[in-house]
């Protein structure tokens, strides 16, 4: 079994995503790739990792998602495979389609890394079989764009097909009062494509991998994801 | 094949949240300035080769459908003319 993580010039989470993964499920083949001849033909798990992948130029993800690496990953997708994408590589995926919505500027007009609390919102994706709707997770957040922008219709559609992964929560799952960080839409911070087996999420799952940090919170999502891609078998 | 040089003028849409106007903004007036409704856009600008005025056009509003522009969040307008 073969997770890649793919890395554009300025993706610098791929590292600490590729510890994470190794960490998460042993004996699983973990490769950063390189997007420039990239290939996911063998993978049954993508990564799309947290940085600035082309200098964000033009709009955060923007030129990432129109790169020939991302026709790699529509047929990972299109085959069954899980993709995640995290903080810039869920900005990649909404510029490239794969996931609606857009991203704008913080509210808060400065660039935020701190760590939030996060309910689940569906469990029924295989990133989220660890867990039950309304669990509270603590994971780290940090960005500047990352106010996620969907319209009312969108997020009425997303809702009603379960495709809310997470929402910023206070730290009992509480929504009422001031904790949204960014200014998302209806404090969206992750979101699932058509069937669940595509995850975009602001926070950083593989930042808070390490019982010594006393995070653990995203190794769990990284595991559930990649044990539901070893079960998905003949990928 | 004649060349054309374009324009294009990337401004978010009314109503849509501009915190980089809104921080600039800010900063003028701190400075004394009654600057108010502040917008901060892009300027993009690109040649291409085309038959005509009207391909060249056409194409670069392709581009703008295909990258340049974020139609969920942003409108342009475009300026376009012979080199």
């Amino acid at each position: 079994m073969r997770a890649d993580i793919l890395v554009f010039p300025g993706s610098n989470c791929d590292v600490d995503t590729e510890i994470a993964l190794r960490e998460a499920l042993p004996g699983w083949q973990v490769t950063r790739q390189w997007h420039d001849g990239a290939d996911l033909s063998g993978s049954q798990f993508c990564v799309l990792p947290g940085g600035f992948a082309h200098g964000d130029y033009l709009r955060a993800g923007a030129l990432a998602a129109r790169s020939p690496a991302i026709e790699g990953v529509r047929a990972l997708i299109a085959r069954g495979g899980l993709v995640l994408g995290i903080c810039n590589g869920f900005q990649v995926l909404v510029e490239a389609g794969i996931l609606p919505g857009a991203f704008q500027a913080n509210t808060v007009q400065h660039f935020i890394c701190r760590d939030v609390a996060l309910r689940v919102e569906r469990a029924a994706s295989p990133f989220l079989d660890a867990f039950a709707a309304g669990d509270v997770l603590t994971l780290p957040i940090a960005h500047q764009e990352g106010n996620y922008r969907l319209t009312e219709d969108e997020y009425r559609r997303l809702k009603d097909e379960g495709r809310i992964a997470f929402t910023y929560c206070g730290p009992h799952g509480e929504t009422a009062g001031d904790y949204n960080p960014n200014g998302s839409y209806a404090s969206v911070a992750g979101v699932l494509a058509e069937g669940g087996r595509v995850l975009g999420m602001m926070p950083h799952p593989e930042r808070a991998a390490w019982p010594a940090i006393g995070r653990t919170d995203g190794l769990r999502i990284l595991a559930a994801g990649l044990m539901a891609a070893m079960q998905g078998g003949t990928l | 094949m004649p060349e054309y040089r374009a324009q294009l003028g990337v401004r978010l849409r009314s109503g849509v949240l501009d915190p980089a106007g809104q921080a600039v903004g800010h900063a003028l007036r701190d400075l004394g300035f009654s600057a108010r409704d502040v917008a901060v856009g892009k300027l993009i600008e690109l040649t291409v080769d085309a038959a005509s005025l009207e391909l060249a056009e056409a194409e670069v509003r392709r581009m703008a459908a295909e990258l340049l522009v974020n139609p969920v969040l942003e409108d342009f307008d475009l300026e376009i003319a012979p080199r």
